[in-house]
């Protein structure tokens, strides 16, 4: 070993060039990794859409979803499907499991497709952009300065001019556009004029299709040249509708004209967006999974100012939302944390070591270890996000452990050995401590290797986490076992040990209560379990939580209506609030956004449904409290409808969660909708009288009404009129579905033959006329029944089971335990028929899945670290001496975390994992010096061995021990987007710190003298 | 009937503005359709002009559309048998002076014995037999518009007229043709003789009542009509029932066959409770409205009073209500209790029996009781928000 280190110094050129080289590539991975504000934690999912225009649930349901879920559900890999019919759309998402290749699934799915058997004239199924969760990365507006332009011009802008353009930036996978209106041509027909021009209704679609035609005739020759032959037969402008024939007899034509108005109109539409109280033309870009959002919305914005110049003048792309926003915040919050750390070990070390050339490098060691970690997250695809670079924030504090032993011994050994050759002291000093460095380093990479068994969204979340650490480990490693030696043999002088004013004090403190626990070690081995075991029945009781909520210092709510609000109704609703928001709450916010209803692809919001989001202006002091009082107000103000608060992207998070909005949730699984409303409505009661129940809210899938159509078939024979016929009336001329379209350029309308005023009202619609072919004229009410019925808005389904969610939240209370209650009670008071059933669904699942895999990973690390200890100490005793430390450092974690008032979530389980880490690399660092002190002094008592060994070792341990303290302490006190979520891990891990150096210091070389007292004699 | 009654305790605070309380009025229930119909004329209505004379048609004085009285000139006819009837009584005149100075010679003779009272006989009867044949022809010539008395020399233009007011539809016979006696030549309207035949169905027809009126409506003008009777026969190509209805038109021209709308409207036959359209709303599978409980009504006429006020008291009191009360576990309670004072609302299930204008007929509410007559919207989604999203402890 120690070879190895003379050599490293022999060549130390070389070596410095390789770390200067090295700390280059690593600078550049800094500036070129990914930045997100989240790790991707979208499940492999393919999405299939089928847009039905004017259909209803339940015949999507049976007609389309189920066709498609059917053939999917054959699929290998398929984890979960999830479906949800609703009026004009079914939407079928299926998840895949994690280690298939995206690609390759949407493969599969398009080949599926292809076998699906879907009625013709009903939809053509699409699958949903490549896209994640939390690809949403860029919200813009069409805004109309010069106000000239319609919001059907607007569309037609987005469609034509700005989409385009945007979709073929790098990264873009798709443009979506919502509000404002698709123009179409209407063809106005009164059904009574049709018996004084002897045509049918099939007649004028007939007419419309067949006139629009183009056609090549190829070319002819004349005169050497070649003209080439065009039959251009499409509509070029209105006239030419009206002018088209649609029966001609003799010379007398009947001309589209002659029974109808055609006019430019707006096709139904099922979303809207209204800003600051007045509709807007609003666009959304999503990113392709995989790529770097930051990278992408650059790209956007770099394209904007084109998009802007071919835009009319007056009209130009405002900025709604940018994710980067968010994702600089977050990655702020990380990074302020990470230097003020890096800054605070900085101090640490020189008050410890308390010289300068020492400090100078294990300072160095911090940013070098850092960029061989960004090195490897570029080389590993890992993104700079919230979580990925908390994982540096956490290790920043034993990155330098490894490099402060090594400097410490070599400063140590020069300053022992003032004769001796350097070269030789310090690969000595090296190889004396490398054995114990580099098991210490293992053992916490090890520690956090098994994170990234951790499945689910917790495993998505903290892998990168768990990674980051590995590398920085990694790299400290490099540095303190490669750089280290080299550093130490240009810098280090031998000098007198300067004694820090700060140890001088801490010593005096420290011996006489080792003197002391020494000679009442079994007591205070005794006291310390039974310590722990009180922590331990704490922590059984504490609440738990699978994440602590982040804070994207936004306002956003989700706002529902009752099932079947009209979208006039719901504009209106927006339009109110908004104003009612910048008036009331004009200091705080700048700007309201309500998206409502759905955009254009594949969205599955209904009419009642509305996303409101909030532009605040800077500077607010109290963001949660100007959010409770607004949330308060606008639900007294606006009352008819629901707000639930949420935030940008932990909604888009929440519906990740199985398609469930919410943090908690009980579905229902059963066949009949009316018997699952009747066990929701049971459940909700139920749920009433458990403690902690802040809101619930069922999924209301009835209550949508309907007018049903249904064809009495022997009425219309006596007419000669077919349930086609009928059928074709209803979509095309009430359900305004084009036939044709009218070519703009590269632009197309449709035209539809609407009926003029079928839609008035109930009774207007009752009294279309038709018309059979041979004359006979007939209302429609009269050859069908048409009654108005309640139906479900929506039909959700789960593995090709119906369902129904009941979602709530819960405050102040832990959801693990109210769950536990709220099922004994929906088990004792609600009657379940036969065929049904409940689960429950939400944040509250993802918990339980990350506890289950906890509980497997957490005996394992503990065998592998056992296993590392033994191969390092080569001794059973030794090692569980060793592991023996770990509970003393869940002690202070256990009592930071219930101190706080943080409940048990995955993020402090991190924590306790990191404490596991520090607490074993404190007792090595204790332990192999006592084995070194006992093999140099064989002959002194035990116990005086004891206690110049922790003596002697008091300052690498308080060194480590504050370092990574001190190292995340700024995670603790850090404000801003993401700190939350670290906030109960850094708890924990700085409990934890306190009281595994203290016992360390105190209980282990008891422990060590109840376990070795014997045989030392 | 069967009454649902869900009542809903909560405040309608700001929104009351948007909740229009009236009264169920006791209405007078008519039907209102609207089908094709199809103006005509009926047989009688339409007359021909004929030339009583054969002959040459040589002019008309009139042109389709146009407008003509009684007694216009419709056209003109050379005809060779009036020019022989003219001469004919020419010839009757010369020959009558010539009977008569006869007879009056064979009367001297007669007085003074020289003529036997044979001949006296005979020359009275020819002189009589003279007379009647021009007597005869003259009427036969003022009857073809030609003065006798005025006649001099023999005509052979004969002149037809209107002989009623109307409106020229149609020139029968192209100019200089030759006609023969009794040829219609022009075709007249008279102008009170429009008729439209609504098409309706079968069903309608049957259960229509005797007294309906209608109205057409073409090209933006609006006609009243008068029903006359129903058709005893459908139209076969459509198979609609056919009602008769005459237009009580103003001198208007209309075009018939000429397909229009009509408007029928049958009126208020009987009486229902009524209420406005806007009142109705699905609930729960079937048709309701909404009406104020017990004593939730005069805390809103009190409100209504207010007007544009209550909004801020509504809002002070919440204030307050917060200030005091809002955190400890029973607030919610209390808010609860103090909403339940205020406007409570019940559901009403109805069954609608007929719609008129604005309003519908409805089984289920009593005249004179109030219901929300318009932001049922509003009213709904509380009752369902209650209903569905709970709040907990």
């Amino acid at each position: 070993m120690e070879k190895f280190f003379k050599l490293l110094i022999r060549y130390k050129l070389l070596v410095l060039a390789l770390f200067v080289a090295v700390a280059g590539f690593g600078y550049k991975a800094y500036k070129e990794i990914p930045v997100d504000a989240f790790p991707d934690i979208t499940p492999k999912q393919v999405v299939i859409y089928t847009e039905s225009p004017g259909n209803s649930a339940q015949d999507i349901e049976k007609l389309i979803t189920y066709p498609i879920e059917s053939a999917m559900a054959g699929l290998p890999g398929v984890k979960m499907i999830l479906s949800n019919s609703i009026f004009g759309l079914s939407y079928v998402s299926i998840f895949f499991e994690e280690r298939y290749d995206t690609y390759f699934l949407r493969q599969l799915v398009t080949e599926r497709l292809n076998s699906v058997d879907i009625p013709q004239g009903w939809g053509k199924p699409v699958m949903g952009p490549n896209t994640t969760g939390l690809g949403q990365v860029f919200w813009y507006r069409i805004k109309d300065n010069s106000g000239k332009q319609s919001l059907t011009r607007l569309r037609e802008l987005q469609e034509y001019v700005v989409a385009p353009m945007l979709k073929s930036v790098d990264g873009v996978e798709e443009v979506i556009g919502w509000g404002g209106f698709d123009k179409q041509y209407e063809v106005l027909i009164d059904p009574k004029r049709l018996q004084a021009v002897d045509v049918t209704y099939d007649e004028i679609i007939e007419a419309l299709q067949k006139a629009n035609r183009s056609a090549g005739g190829q070319y002819l020759e004349m005169n050497r040249e070649q003209y080439l032959i065009r039959g251009s037969g499409f509509y070029r402008t209105l006239e030419d509708i009206k002018n088209t024939v649609v029966r001609a007899k003799e010379a007398k034509a009947v001309t589209i004209g002659d029974i109808a108005d055609v006019r430019a109109g707006r096709a139904p539409r099922f979303g809207a967006v209204s800003i600051d109280g007045e509709e807007a033309m609003f666009g959304m870009v999503l990113q392709r999974s995989g790529t770097n959002a930051a990278k992408v919305v650059e790209r956007i914005k770099e394209k904007i100012p084109l998009v802007n110049a071919a835009l009319p003048a007056g009209v130009e792309i405002e900025t709604v939302y940018d994710r980067t926003e968010i994702t600089h915040k977050a990655v702020n919050t990380m990074t302020s944390a990470l230097l003020s750390g890096a800054l605070l070990v900085a101090v640490i070390l020189f008050l410890f070591l308390f010289e300068l050339r020492s400090a100078f490098i294990v300072i160095l060691s911090l940013p070098l270890s850092l960029l061989i970690a960004f090195l490897l997250m570029k080389e590993y695809g890992i993104s700079a996000n919230l979580m990925s670079l908390s994982g540096l924030a956490i290790a920043i504090g034993m990155i330098v452990d490894g490099t402060i032993v090594v400097v410490e011994n070599a400063f140590r050994l020069l300053h022992d050995k003032p004769e001796a050759s350097k070269i030789d002291i310090i690969a000595e000093a090296t190889a004396g401590v490398a054995k114990p460095v580099i098991f210490a380093l293992l053992i916490i990479a090890a520690i956090f290797i098994p994170l990234l068994s951790l499945g689910g969204l917790a495993g998505k979340l903290y892998t990168p986490m768990a990674i980051d650490i590995v590398f920085v480990m990694l790299g400290s490693l490099a540095v303190a076992m490669l750089l280290v030696p080299v550093l130490s043999y240009l810098l280090l002088k031998p000098a007198k040990h300067g004694v820090s004013p700060l140890m001088r004090g801490i010593k005096a403190l420290y011996l006489p209560a080792l003197k002391f626990t020494l000679h009442h070690a079994k007591t205070i081995t005794l006291l310390a379990a039974l310590l722990f075991g009180a922590t331990a029945w704490l922590l059984s009781q504490q609440g738990r939580e699978f994440m602590p909520e982040l804070n994207e210092e936004s306002i956003m709510y989700r706002v529902i209506g009752i099932p079947g609000t009209a979208l006039t109704q719901n504009i209106e609703t927006a339009k109110e609030m908004e104003r009612y928001i910048l008036k009331e709450y004009g200091t705080e916010v700048s700007s309201v956004l309500s998206m409502i209803g759905r955009s254009e692809k594949g969205e599955t919001a209904q009419a009642n449904y509305m996303e409101v989001l909030l532009t605040l202006k800077p500077g607010i002091e109290d963001l949660p409290a100007l959010a409770k009082r607004m949330t308060q107000d606008l639900q007294e103000r606006f009352e008819y409808v629901q707000f639930v608060p949420t935030q940008p992207i932990a909604m888009r998070i929440e519906e990740l969660l199985e398609g469930v909005k919410a943090e908690l949730a009980v579905k229902i699984f059963g066949d009949d909708q009316k018997v699952m409303d009747s066990i929701a409505s049971q459940i909700q009661k139920v749920l009433g009288t458990v403690e902690g129940l802040e809101r619930t809210e069922v999924e209301t899938q009835l209550g949508q009404a309907q007018v049903t159509i249904r064809p009495d078939f022997l009425a219309l024979s006596r007419y000669g009129i077919g349930a086609d016929e009928v059928m074709r009336v209803i979509r095309h001329g009430i359900g305004e579905e084009p036939v044709t379209e009218k070519i703009e350029g590269i632009r197309r309308f449709g035209i539809v033959p609407k009926i003029d005023g079928a839609k008035n009202d109930i009774e207007s619609l009752g009294a279309v006329m038709l018309r059979s072919a041979s004359g006979k004229m007939v209302r429609l009410d009269e050859v069908c029944d048409v009654k108005v019925v309640q139906g479900p808005s929506f039909i959700k389904r789960e593995d090709l089971s119906r369902y129904m969610v009941i979602s709530m939240d819960v405050e102040g209370r832990d959801i693990a335990s109210f769950v536990k209650e709220a099922q004994l009670k929906i088990d004792k008071e609600v009657d379940i028929p036969k065929g049904y059933y409940t689960r429950w669904a939400g944040d509250f699942k993802n918990m339980q899945e990350a506890t289950k895999k906890l509980m497997v990973i957490v005996p394992i690390t503990i065998v592998i670290v056992i296993l590392l200890l033994y191969t390092a100490f080569n001794s059973i005793k030794k090692s569980l001496l060793i592991l023996l430390g770990v509970p003393m450092g869940l002690i202070g974690g256990i009592i930071a975390l219930v101190m706080s008032g943080e409940y048990l979530s995955v993020s402090a389980i991190v924590g306790f994992i990191a404490i596991f880490a520090i607490a074993i690399l404190n007792g090595i660092v204790l332990v192999s010096f006592i084995d070194e002190l006992r093999e140099r002094f064989p002959d002194v008592e035990l116990e005086t061995l004891l206690k110049d060994a922790a003596s002697l070792r008091l300052r690498p341990v308080l060194m480590t021990a504050f370092t990574t303290l001190f190292g995340i302490l700024p995670l603790l006190y850090v404000t801003g987007v993401g700190s939350e979520i670290q906030y109960p891990l850094a708890v924990v891990v700085t409990g934890g710190i306190i009281s595994s150096t203290l016992l360390t210091l105190l209980v282990l070389p008891a422990l060590y003298l109840l376990f070795y007292k014997k045989e030392h004699k | 009937m069967k009454r649902l009654f869900i009542t809903l305790f909560a405040a309608l605070s700001l929104h009351a503005s948007d909740v229009v309380i009236e009264k169920a009025e006791l209405k007078s229930f008519g039907k209102q359709i609207h089908v094709n119909a199809k103006i005509v004329q009926l047989s009688n209505q339409r007359q021909q002009i004929v030339s009583r004379l054969g002959g040459h048609l040589e002019r008309y004085f009139v042109e389709p559309g146009k407008k003509v009285k009684d007694g216009d000139k419709i056209a003109e006819v050379k005809s060779l048998e009036l020019s022989r009837m003219s001469a004919d009584y020419i010839a009757l005149g010369k020959k009558l002076e010539a009977a008569k100075a006869r007879l009056a010679s064979t009367e001297s003779l007669y007085e003074k014995g020289l003529a036997s009272k044979q001949d006296l006989n005979r020359e009275q009867i020819a002189f009589a037999s003279i007379e009647a044949d021009r007597n005869a022809l003259a009427s036969q010539l003022a009857s073809l518009g030609v003065t006798p008395s005025s006649l001099k020399k023999p005509t052979d233009t004969l002149i037809i007229r209107a002989h009623s007011d109307g409106l020229v539809s149609r020139l029968l016979v192209p100019l200089h043709t030759n006609l023969s006696a009794e040829t219609p030549i022009v075709s007249l309207v008279r102008s009170s003789g429009y008729y439209a035949i609504a098409y309706i169905g079968v069903a309608e027809a049957l259960n229509m009542p005797k007294k309906v009126e209608g109205e057409l409506h073409i090209d933006g003008k609006s006609f009243r009509c008068r029903y006359l009777y129903l058709l005893p026969k459908v139209d076969e190509e459509t198979q609609r029932a056919q009602m008769l209805f005459w237009i009580e038109s103003d001198s208007r021209p209309l075009l018939l066959n000429a397909f229009a709308e009509m408007e029928i409207n049958m009126p208020p036959f009987k009486k229902h409770v009524a209420v406005k359209r806007t009142a109705l709303t699905m609930f729960e599978g079937e048709w309701v409205v909404f009406v104020p409980s017990e004593g939730g009504h005069e805390e809103y006429a009190e409100h209504d009073e207010h007007g544009g006020h209550d909004e801020h008291d509504e809002h002070d009191e919440h204030d307050e209500h917060g200030e005091h009360g809002g955190h400890d576990e029973n607030s919610g309670h209390d808010e609860h209790a103090e909403h339940t004072e205020k406007k409570p609302y019940e559901v009403r299930v109805v069954e609608p029996v007929g719609r008129f204008g604005g309003y519908i007929a409805v089984k289920g509410v009593e005249p004179g009781e109030e219901y929300v007559a318009d932001g049922v919207y509003f009213v709904k989604s509380l009752i369902l928000k209650s209903e569905l999203g709970g709040h907990g402890h």
